[in-house]
């Protein structure tokens, strides 16, 4: 785990909190950054936790180095933090924190490997159990994809783990993340030719989301690939709102677009669907689905219900969503919730 | 004790990432309010070394000459209270997204609507039971 991984510690309320649980005050003043390093050398079971209010952040310290750092004015975490804080003293409140609870606090940023391969196991074991009971309903299903075999777009029937696409819920992230997140956007999009600025992120339905305005127009298909490699490099999982200097605003999800291009490679269909969200106010949203060549009739509609499950699997912040797929001439429509 | 049951996966990830929102959001505050207390906390203890007096459960008694002085609640009972909540809350935030990692590991490898799901939560401790539908 670098500086930037174990910086999210004050990113992660778990962890945060297990670390303020776990403070004591031992003083304050005026320090450099080198001063605290030093003083943090004599501390043989804990670290140092400083608070900088000036600038609404922390830095853990442990055994005379930096192993955490994140602060709120400007947004910064990690080696970007660190590189903004300069040689001049700081006004902190310093506090300690033993390294267990710093430990403690480190393993509630990602989940033990125990705990992912159990939820493997169960399903496994449930899934033997069930296992007769499933056969003769894929015995139904095989015979309809056997027919659409003839079509010739898939060479093999996938079977129904094969087309079951997971894709996480939406994640709440926290604003530094998303005004981060959105500066890193807006450079990557710039990168890939879209002339963009980040904006402070809006709020939908309570969940905050990263705001994106387009100086130039530029046509949807375009933008909308340009939007996923921009998210790809910045490493952006979040829903993107995206505001054209026309006045269109569009929403876009990288989690899902990825999602519903997983869904149609494992029909077989290789061409890129661009994917984007219309919203018509704050409840009541469609998710456009869009491609050039037709789909395959016979199986169209198990496309659609796969498209379907994973829209719902990701709990996009509306009431109700519909989906809309456009295929060559096809429209196909499906609701979300 | 919570308990919990769902007709499918897909409920019970809901109700788990739905919980584990709200208690997120409760952390926030609560972690909010634990960096303020720390600091008036600290300005109080400097404050009863000065005074003398004694922090009774909920609140704090000086007496200067003949007045009395009570400060309610004392900032150290106080600060007390919000740890307690801030460290039950750390635990149920972990057990839900343990809990949440499981079930979707699990509706992968089964697929959705074929098992009845209760949940009984507890902040230190959580029991998952999984029955396949007849």
């Amino acid at each position: 785990m670098d500086i930037n991984e174990r910086s999210r510690i004050f990113v992660n309320v778990s962890s945060k909190l297990v670390l303020l649980t776990n403070a004591k005050r031992v003083g304050k003043g005026r320090y450099t950054l080198e001063e605290l390093k030093e003083k943090s050398k004599g501390l043989k079971n804990s670290c140092l936790l400083v608070k900088m209010k000036d600038i609404r952040g922390y830095i853990l310290l442990c055994d005379g180095e930096v192993y955490a750092i994140a602060f709120q004015e400007p947004p910064a975490l990690g080696e970007r933090a660190l590189a903004l804080i300069g040689e001049d003293p700081i006004r902190v409140e310093i506090y300690e924190v033993p390294k267990d609870a710093v430990k403690r606090a480190e393993e509630f940023l990602g989940l033990k490997e125990e705990v992912k391969q159990m939820g493997e196991k169960v399903g496994r074991v449930l899934a033997g159990l069930s296992e007769k009971k499933k056969a003769k309903k894929e015995e139904k299903e095989e015979e309809i994809l056997e027919e659409s075999l003839t079509e010739g777009v898939i060479t093999e029937i996938p079977s129904e783990e094969e087309i079951q696409v997971e894709v996480p819920p939406l994640e709440v992230l926290e604003l530094i993340d998303l005004i981060t997140l959105s500066d890193e956007l807006a450079y990557y999009l710039e990168r890939e030719g879209i002339e963009a600025e980040s904006d402070t992120p809006v709020s939908l339905d309570s969940t905050y989301v990263i705001k994106i305005n387009i100086r130039e127009p530029v046509g949807i298909e375009e933008l909308v690939r340009a939007l996923y490699e921009a998210a790809k490099k910045s490493e952006a999982t979040t829903l993107i709102e995206v505001n054209l200097p026309g006045g269109a605003k569009y929403y876009f999800d990288p989690i899902l677009y990825q999602g519903f291009n997983e869904v149609m490679r494992r029909f077989g269909i290789t061409e890129d669907v661009i994917t984007y969200i219309e919203a018509q106010g704050k409840d009541k949203a469609t998710i456009v689905a869009s491609l050039r060549s037709m789909l395959p009739s016979r199986y169209a509609s198990r496309i659609i219900a796969s498209l379907v499950d994973v829209a719902r699997k990701r709990r996009l912040p509306w009431k109700n969503i519909s989906l809309n797929v456009r295929a060559g001439s096809m429209v196909l429509v499906g609701e979300v919730l | 004790m919570e308990l919990k049951e769902f007709s499918s996966f897909s409920d019970a990830i809901k109700y788990v990432e739905d919980q584990l929102n709200g208690l997120e959001r409760e952390a926030e505050l609560v972690a909010g309010m634990l960096e303020n207390i720390e600091e008036v906390s600290s300005s109080f203890e400097e404050l009863s070394k000065e005074l003398g007096g004694e922090t009774h459960e909920a609140f704090y008694k000086a007496t200067i000459d003949d007045i009395t002085l009570y400060i309610e609640p004392s900032p150290v009972v106080l600060e007390e209270v919000i740890k307690k909540r801030a460290q039950e809350l750390s635990s149920l935030i972990e057990i839900y997204r343990k809990i949440g990692e499981v079930l979707k590991k699990a509706s992968q490898a089964l697929g959705d609507g074929d098992v009845t799901i209760t949940l009984a939560i507890e902040p230190n401790e959580a029991k998952v039971f999984m029955r396949l539908k007849r």
